[in-house]
Protein backbone atom coordinates (compact mmCIF):
# COMPACT_ATOMS: atom_id res chain seq x y z
CA UNK A 1 0.00 0.00 0.00
CA UNK A 2 1.32 3.41 -0.85
CA UNK A 3 1.07 6.27 1.57
CA UNK A 4 0.26 8.77 -1.11
CA UNK A 5 -0.53 11.68 1.12
CA UNK A 6 2.79 11.71 2.90
CA UNK A 7 4.03 15.22 3.46
CA UNK A 8 7.55 15.66 4.66
CA UNK A 9 9.06 19.06 5.09
CA UNK A 10 12.44 19.91 6.48
CA UNK A 11 12.13 22.20 9.43
CA UNK A 12 14.57 25.00 10.03
CA UNK A 13 15.88 25.37 13.56
CA UNK A 14 14.57 28.17 15.70
CA UNK A 15 17.24 30.72 16.32
CA UNK A 16 17.14 32.00 19.88
CA UNK A 17 16.65 35.74 20.01
CA UNK A 18 19.86 37.69 19.95
CA UNK A 19 21.90 34.80 18.55
CA UNK A 20 22.81 34.77 14.91
CA UNK A 21 24.72 32.39 12.74
CA UNK A 22 27.85 33.54 11.03
CA UNK A 23 28.06 30.61 8.66
CA UNK A 24 26.15 31.07 5.44
CA UNK A 25 23.24 28.83 4.64
CA UNK A 26 20.28 27.35 6.37
CA UNK A 27 20.29 25.04 9.36
CA UNK A 28 17.69 22.36 9.67
CA UNK A 29 16.50 20.38 12.60
CA UNK A 30 16.82 16.68 11.76
CA UNK A 31 13.86 14.42 12.48
CA UNK A 32 14.63 11.87 15.17
CA UNK A 33 13.32 8.67 16.69
CA UNK A 34 14.06 8.17 20.35
CA UNK A 35 13.61 4.70 21.78
CA UNK A 36 13.94 3.79 25.41
CA UNK A 37 15.44 0.34 25.63
CA UNK A 38 16.29 -1.79 28.56
CA UNK A 39 19.89 -0.79 29.11
CA UNK A 40 20.11 2.31 26.96
CA UNK A 41 18.38 5.04 25.00
CA UNK A 42 18.63 4.97 21.21
CA UNK A 43 18.50 8.20 19.21
CA UNK A 44 18.23 7.93 15.44
CA UNK A 45 18.44 11.07 13.31
CA UNK A 46 17.96 11.54 9.56
CA UNK A 47 20.83 13.66 8.26
CA UNK A 48 21.14 13.07 4.52
CA UNK A 49 24.41 14.33 3.08
CA UNK A 50 26.36 13.90 6.31
CA UNK A 51 29.07 11.28 6.75
CA UNK A 52 31.33 10.37 9.63
CA UNK A 53 33.79 13.13 8.82
CA UNK A 54 31.22 15.87 8.79
CA UNK A 55 29.34 15.22 11.99
CA UNK A 56 30.11 16.79 15.34
CA UNK A 57 28.73 15.45 18.55
CA UNK A 58 29.40 17.46 21.66
CA UNK A 59 28.40 17.01 25.23
CA UNK A 60 28.59 20.09 27.36
CA UNK A 61 27.28 19.93 30.87
CA UNK A 62 24.11 17.98 30.27
CA UNK A 63 23.35 19.14 26.73
CA UNK A 64 24.12 16.77 23.90
CA UNK A 65 24.34 18.55 20.56
CA UNK A 66 24.55 16.92 17.17
CA UNK A 67 25.73 19.05 14.29
CA UNK A 68 26.04 17.83 10.72
CA UNK A 69 27.96 19.88 8.17
CA UNK A 70 26.60 19.54 4.66
CA UNK A 71 28.62 20.49 1.62
CA UNK A 72 26.06 20.86 -1.15
CA UNK A 73 27.00 18.41 -3.85
CA UNK A 74 25.97 20.03 -7.10
CA UNK A 75 26.79 17.82 -10.07
CA UNK A 76 29.63 19.36 -12.03
CA UNK A 77 28.46 21.70 -14.77
CA UNK A 78 24.81 21.56 -13.72
CA UNK A 79 22.68 24.43 -12.50
CA UNK A 80 19.77 24.23 -10.11
CA UNK A 81 16.60 24.32 -12.18
CA UNK A 82 13.90 23.40 -9.69
CA UNK A 83 14.01 23.11 -5.93
CA UNK A 84 11.64 21.25 -3.65
CA UNK A 85 13.84 20.86 -0.63
CA UNK A 86 16.49 23.08 0.86
CA UNK A 87 20.05 22.03 1.55
CA UNK A 88 21.83 23.05 4.71
CA UNK A 89 23.46 21.91 7.93
CA UNK A 90 21.71 20.02 10.68
CA UNK A 91 21.61 20.84 14.35
CA UNK A 92 19.69 19.55 17.28
CA UNK A 93 20.28 19.46 21.02
CA UNK A 94 19.03 17.15 23.72
CA UNK A 95 19.14 17.54 27.44
CA UNK A 96 20.39 14.44 29.17
CA UNK A 97 19.38 13.32 32.58
CA UNK A 98 21.80 11.94 35.14
CA UNK A 99 20.81 8.44 34.13
CA UNK A 100 23.09 8.45 31.10
CA UNK A 101 26.60 7.04 31.38
CA UNK A 102 28.26 9.90 29.56
CA UNK A 103 31.60 8.34 28.87
CA UNK A 104 30.00 5.38 27.10
CA UNK A 105 27.95 7.18 24.44
CA UNK A 106 28.46 5.63 21.03
CA UNK A 107 27.68 7.08 17.63
CA UNK A 108 27.58 5.60 14.15
CA UNK A 109 26.42 7.06 10.88
CA UNK A 110 25.36 5.15 7.80
CA UNK A 111 23.52 6.21 4.67
CA UNK A 112 22.77 9.58 6.19
CA UNK A 113 21.27 8.20 9.39
CA UNK A 114 23.01 8.97 12.66
CA UNK A 115 22.57 6.45 15.45
CA UNK A 116 23.44 7.35 19.02
CA UNK A 117 23.40 4.84 21.82
CA UNK A 118 23.24 6.34 25.28
CA UNK A 119 23.81 3.61 27.86
CA UNK A 120 22.14 4.07 31.18
CA UNK A 121 24.31 4.47 34.22
CA UNK A 122 24.42 1.45 36.48
CA UNK A 123 22.38 3.16 39.14
CA UNK A 124 19.54 3.94 36.76
CA UNK A 125 19.03 0.49 35.30
CA UNK A 126 15.85 -1.21 36.27
CA UNK A 127 16.60 -3.96 38.68
CA UNK A 128 14.40 -6.75 39.61
CA UNK A 129 14.27 -7.17 43.32
CA UNK A 130 13.83 -10.63 44.54
CA UNK A 131 11.47 -11.23 47.37
CA UNK A 132 12.82 -13.66 49.85
CA UNK B 1 -4.37 36.56 8.46
CA UNK B 2 -2.23 39.00 10.39
CA UNK B 3 -3.32 40.55 13.63
CA UNK B 4 -2.30 44.05 12.82
CA UNK B 5 -5.53 45.67 13.84
CA UNK B 6 -4.99 45.75 17.59
CA UNK B 7 -2.91 48.88 17.39
CA UNK B 8 -5.26 50.91 15.26
CA UNK B 9 -8.27 49.85 17.24
CA UNK B 10 -6.99 50.84 20.65
CA UNK B 11 -4.79 53.84 19.99
CA UNK B 12 -7.38 56.54 20.48
CA UNK B 13 -8.84 55.13 23.68
CA UNK B 14 -6.17 54.42 26.18
CA UNK B 15 -4.50 57.70 27.10
CA UNK B 16 -6.38 58.29 30.36
CA UNK B 17 -5.44 54.99 31.89
CA UNK B 18 -1.85 54.05 32.73
CA UNK B 19 -2.72 50.39 33.16
CA UNK B 20 -4.11 50.37 29.73
CA UNK B 21 -0.68 51.08 28.30
CA UNK B 22 0.63 47.95 29.97
CA UNK B 23 -2.26 45.93 28.65
CA UNK B 24 -1.77 47.40 25.23
CA UNK B 25 1.90 46.50 25.28
CA UNK B 26 1.05 42.95 26.27
CA UNK B 27 -1.45 42.69 23.44
CA UNK B 28 1.15 43.98 21.03
CA UNK B 29 3.62 41.35 22.17
CA UNK B 30 0.99 38.67 21.77
CA UNK B 31 0.32 39.92 18.29
CA UNK B 32 4.02 39.69 17.44
CA UNK B 33 4.19 36.15 18.71
CA UNK B 34 1.11 35.13 16.76
CA UNK B 35 2.46 36.65 13.58
CA UNK B 36 5.69 34.73 14.05
CA UNK B 37 3.82 31.50 14.61
CA UNK B 38 1.66 31.92 11.53
CA UNK B 39 4.52 32.95 9.27
CA UNK B 40 6.08 29.52 9.83
CA UNK B 41 3.05 27.88 8.24
CA UNK B 42 3.06 30.26 5.33
CA UNK B 43 6.64 29.42 4.49
CA UNK B 44 6.22 25.67 4.63
CA UNK B 45 4.64 24.85 1.35
CA UNK B 46 4.39 21.14 1.18
CA UNK B 47 5.46 19.05 -1.73
CA UNK B 48 4.93 15.45 -2.65
CA UNK B 49 7.27 12.86 -1.19
CA UNK B 50 10.07 12.27 -1.91
CA UNK B 51 10.97 15.86 -2.68
CA UNK B 52 13.15 16.32 -5.75
CA UNK B 53 15.70 18.92 -6.68
CA UNK B 54 16.47 19.17 -10.36
CA UNK B 55 19.79 20.33 -11.80
CA UNK B 56 20.02 20.89 -15.53
CA UNK B 57 22.35 21.41 -18.45
CA UNK B 58 22.00 20.92 -22.17
CA UNK B 59 22.70 17.15 -22.17
CA UNK B 60 20.12 16.31 -19.54
CA UNK B 61 19.21 16.71 -15.89
CA UNK B 62 20.21 15.34 -12.52
CA UNK B 63 17.41 14.58 -10.07
CA UNK B 64 18.31 14.42 -6.39
CA UNK B 65 16.25 13.23 -3.44
CA UNK B 66 17.03 12.97 0.25
CA UNK B 67 16.05 9.48 1.30
CA UNK B 68 18.39 8.51 4.15
CA UNK B 69 18.56 5.11 5.75
CA UNK B 70 17.86 3.09 2.63
CA UNK B 71 19.91 0.49 0.83
CA UNK B 72 20.11 0.65 -2.95
CA UNK B 73 17.86 -2.42 -3.07
CA UNK B 74 15.04 -0.48 -1.37
CA UNK B 75 14.93 2.00 -4.22
CA UNK B 76 13.34 1.29 -7.57
CA UNK B 77 13.73 3.67 -10.48
CA UNK B 78 12.02 3.30 -13.84
CA UNK B 79 12.03 5.53 -16.89
CA UNK B 80 9.44 5.48 -19.66
CA UNK B 81 9.62 8.16 -22.36
CA UNK B 82 9.83 11.37 -20.37
CA UNK B 83 8.39 10.02 -17.12
CA UNK B 84 10.59 8.98 -14.24
CA UNK B 85 9.15 6.95 -11.39
CA UNK B 86 10.90 6.45 -8.08
CA UNK B 87 9.50 3.90 -5.65
CA UNK B 88 11.01 3.35 -2.24
CA UNK B 89 10.30 1.75 1.05
CA UNK B 90 11.66 2.38 4.51
CA UNK B 91 10.78 0.28 7.52
CA UNK B 92 10.16 1.83 10.92
CA UNK B 93 12.58 1.01 13.73
CA UNK B 94 11.63 -2.23 15.33
CA UNK B 95 10.95 -2.20 19.01
CA UNK B 96 10.34 -5.13 21.25
CA UNK B 97 7.75 -5.32 23.96
CA UNK B 98 9.96 -3.83 26.65
CA UNK B 99 11.01 -0.90 24.52
CA UNK B 100 9.02 2.20 23.78
CA UNK B 101 9.21 5.23 21.51
CA UNK B 102 9.71 8.55 23.24
CA UNK B 103 9.56 10.14 19.87
CA UNK B 104 8.89 8.89 16.38
CA UNK B 105 9.34 11.66 13.87
CA UNK B 106 11.11 9.81 11.06
CA UNK B 107 9.05 8.77 8.07
CA UNK B 108 8.49 5.18 7.08
CA UNK B 109 6.37 3.31 4.58
CA UNK B 110 6.25 2.76 0.87
CA UNK B 111 6.17 5.73 -1.46
CA UNK B 112 6.11 6.21 -5.17
CA UNK B 113 6.38 9.37 -7.18
CA UNK B 114 6.49 10.08 -10.89
CA UNK B 115 7.65 13.25 -12.49
CA UNK B 116 7.83 14.34 -16.08
CA UNK B 117 10.94 15.92 -17.50
CA UNK B 118 10.62 18.19 -20.54
CA UNK B 119 12.43 15.83 -22.94
CA UNK B 120 12.61 12.15 -23.81
CA UNK B 121 15.11 10.30 -21.69
CA UNK B 122 17.70 7.98 -23.17
CA UNK B 123 16.79 5.18 -20.78
CA UNK B 124 19.85 3.07 -21.71
CA UNK B 125 22.18 5.76 -20.41
CA UNK B 126 20.47 6.65 -17.14
CA UNK B 127 22.83 6.37 -14.20
CA UNK B 128 22.02 6.39 -10.51
CA UNK B 129 24.14 6.93 -7.44
CA UNK B 130 23.21 6.73 -3.79
CA UNK B 131 25.54 8.34 -1.30
CA UNK B 132 25.05 9.37 2.31
CA UNK B 133 21.31 9.03 1.98
CA UNK B 134 20.99 11.14 -1.17
CA UNK B 135 19.88 9.67 -4.48
CA UNK B 136 21.38 11.17 -7.65
CA UNK B 137 19.74 10.23 -10.93
CA UNK B 138 21.30 11.36 -14.18
CA UNK B 139 18.75 11.48 -16.97
CA UNK B 140 20.34 12.18 -20.37
CA UNK B 141 18.33 13.46 -23.31
CA UNK B 142 17.90 11.17 -26.31
CA UNK B 143 20.09 12.19 -29.25
CA UNK B 144 17.24 13.76 -31.22
CA UNK B 145 16.30 16.06 -28.34
CA UNK B 146 19.78 17.42 -27.80
CA UNK B 147 20.52 20.91 -29.00
CA UNK B 148 22.15 20.96 -32.43
CA UNK B 149 24.53 23.51 -33.69
CA UNK B 150 23.34 24.98 -36.95
CA UNK B 151 26.00 25.74 -39.47
CA UNK B 152 25.52 29.06 -41.19
CA UNK B 153 26.84 29.16 -44.69
CA UNK B 154 27.85 32.29 -46.41
CA UNK B 155 25.93 32.91 -49.59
Amino acid sequence: MLNEEKKVQKKEVDIPEGVEHIRAGRIYSPVVDIVERNGDVLITADMPGVDKNSVDITLEKNVLTIYGYVTPEVPEGFKLAYEEYGVGDYKRSFTLSDEVARDKIEATIQNGVLTLVLPKAEAAKTRKIEVK
Amino acid sequence: MLWTDFGRFHRGLHNQFGWYDTLHEQLRQMQDKLNKQFSVYERQQQTAFPAFNVYGRSEGVVLTAEIPGLQPKDIDVSVVGNTVTVTLERKPLEVTENESFHRQERWYGKYSRSIDVPFNVDSEKVTAKFSNGILYLFLPKIESDKPKKVEIKTA
